[in-house]
């Protein structure tokens, strides 16, 4: 495995083990300590606490929970929309098929973030799973696209033509020979869409329209960070550095497993 | 090239009246009607009231509220905005400046420094500053552009208080400066959003212009060249670097999409008073028509691009010049 592979792989684990274990060992995210306002990193507060007296540390801790369920849910949403629609588009021939192509480069056309803002406005702030829902549901076009590339190729190829040949119906064919071909490529691209929909989820709650508080998102923490910027940087330092990682991560990753499934593209 | 262009400029209209279509009635087929309920919730005069449920439909037929939607705004009308209590185009018209300030700046600086650097990567691709570079992108791609702009934020404008850590000009500058003053107030409020822009951004044409170069390095006619005792300079520019082009201009209508989404949030860090930060406020103050206005804008701007891109690329690339 390549260098950077291994480093995504122990990234990842490493994250999914802090959003798994890390809010049992750290305190709870919403109290306030009372006393330590502002505080820098110290022995008792390991990054800090924010204006409210709440730990740094265990916010983003506790965020990770939050932005990796999002990142994920929104993903899988992500990825059986567009594997099903670029195999729909690119398995056969027939106007179904080609009306669906027009759909997904039309899809492929319209901003993320303008559907998004749009969708945000007309909600309001929405909890954690409406908002993965929303961001699978607007991002499945890339992940159709490769899949519908690969469902293209998979059409002409000798094993599918030969099924078509045995009497095999059109739904076997998809489901049984050109779905089970298309869906690494889908797979590849989805996991490097990971990476798109943590920036979006902290971007989004960056803006002060994502996650509904109480709570905490690593974008949310940044937004709040900004006006004490001069007193305390720390309360930036936690949320940008373990989104970068968690980004890097799930790039890394993305890019391995494209290695791993598609060697010739290296 | 002539009938080519008519139909992918038919297209590109094509794409982004679905396109505003699609944030018209998305808004229309969410359920619960939420505009009757933003209207409700906001205390506004009877008259305006009945004008806003009219005009977006509360009650009507989703597709008359799209049909009246298009008329109007063909007439450059694109309804009353609910925070600014003003017609969205005007609005819109006055965030147009900032956002083509930043936004031509930011591509004019990636396409010359990133096809620069990802040129100079690929001749040196085994070199120590290659290597540095790639590394830079890596990270440059992963960090969000608003936790760039903060950092920047807080080197350039609070330990180090070279720039303005916000605003598009100094409220404070007397009113009788002259133009260079001006002038020169706007760019130092430019320079730490441009420099987020810039980084947040200029990884993808280096990696683009990085790869196609890689392809093109290796090529029979460079080794002919070099055979031939072409300087290397000419090598790099003439016989390596310009037929790598075509991808990287294609490239120019696939990433303005980043740009929008870019500008949206590092305009947002900087109070830039642009489209971006316009329509991330107008979505947080839940101003639908706004939002609409200004998607519908962006959304264009974006298939604009995307149609200049592909001219060039056509014009720039002999084989496909004439068919």
């Amino acid at each position: 495995m390549k260098f950077t592979a291994r480093i995504g792989v122990t990234l990842s684990i490493l994250l999914a083990a802090v959003a798994m274990v890390g809010p049992w060992l750290v305190g709870d995210p919403t109290v306030a300590s009372g006393s330590d306002f502002l505080a820098s990193p110290s022995g008792s507060h390991l990054l800090g606490t924010d204006p409210f007296g709440r730990d740094v540390l265990a916010r983003t801790v506790h965020g990770a929970r939050v932005s990796l369920i999002v990142a994920l849910v929104s993903t899988v949403v992500a990825l059986m929309v567009g594997v099903a629609l670029g195999v729909l588009a690119g398995g056969h021939h027939n106007p179904v098929a080609r009306a669906l192509s027009h759909f997904i480069n039309f899809a492929l056309a319209v901003p993320r973030v303008i559907l998004l803002l749009v969708l945000v406005a007309a909600t309001g702030r929405l909890g954690p799973w409406a908002l993965a829902l929303m961001l699978g549901l607007t991002g499945w076009p890339t992940i159709a696209r490769l899949a519908r590339g690969e469902a293209l190729r998979l059409e002409h190829s000798g094993f599918v033509t030969a099924s078509e040949a045995l009497g095999a119906s059109l739904p076997r064919r998809l489901l049984r020979e050109i779905l089970p071909g298309a869906l690494p490529a889908g797979l590849v691209a989805a996991t490097l869409g990971i990476a798109d929909a943590l920036l979006l989820e902290a971007g989004l709650s960056y803006l002060g329209i994502g996650i509904r508080p109480p709570h905490p998102s690593w974008g949310g923490m940044i937004l709040e960070a900004q006006p004490y910027l001069a007193q305390a940087p720390w309360l930036l330092f936690g949320p940008a550095v373990a989104l970068v990682m968690a980004t890097v991560a799930a790039t890394l990753l993305g890019e391995a497993l494209r290695a791993r499934l598609n060697p010739v593209q290296r | 090239m002539g009938s080519w262009a008519v139909r992918r400029t038919a297209g590109a209209v094509l794409l982004t009246l679905l396109g505003s279509a699609t944030l018209v009635l998305l808004v229309q087929l969410l359920p619960g009607e939420p505009l009757a309920a933003i209207i409700g919730d906001r205390a506004l005069d009877p008259v305006t009231e009945a004008a806003l449920r009219e005009r977006w439909g509360v009650g009507r037929p989703p597709l008359t509220v799209l049909l009246d939607f298009f008329a109007n705004a063909v007439r450059g009308d694109l309804g009353v905005s609910l925070s600014e209590q003003r017609p969205v185009a005007e609005v819109l018209l006055g965030r147009l400046g900032p956002t083509l300030l930043l936004g031509g700046a930011t591509l004019l600086i990636n396409f010359t420094l990133g096809t620069w650097l990802g040129l100079w990567s690929a001749l040196r691709r085994d070199t120590a500053g290659a290597k540095l570079l790639t590394g830079i992108t890596l990270v440059s791609y992963a960090m969000p552009g608003f936790v760039i702009g903060l950092l920047l934020v807080w080197l350039l404008a609070i330990n180090w208080p070279l720039f303005p850590a916000a605003g598009y000009s100094d409220p404070l500058l007397a009113s009788d400066a002259s133009a260079w003053t001006r002038t020169g107030d706007v760019l130092r409020h430019l320079a730490l959003p441009l420099a987020t822009m810039v980084l947040a951004t200029i990884a993808v044409p280096i990696r683009m212009q990085r790869s196609a170069a890689l392809e093109t390095r290796d090529a029979t006619w460079v080794r002919a060249a070099i055979a031939r005792g072409v300087t290397p300079s000419r090598v790099a520019w003439r016989h390596i670097w310009r037929p790598a082009l075509g991808p990287v201009v294609t490239l120019l209508g696939l990433w303005l999409p980043m740009l929008v989404s870019g500008a949206i949030f590092v305009e947002s860090v900087f109070a830039w008073p642009g489209l971006g930060s316009l329509i991330a406020s107008a979505a947080a103050s839940r101003d639908i028509p706004l939002v609409i206005g200004a998607g519908v804008l962006l959304v264009a701007v974006v298939q604009l691009g995307s149609l200049l891109a592909d001219i060039v690329n056509r014009l720039l690339d002999p084989a496909q010049r004439n068919r």
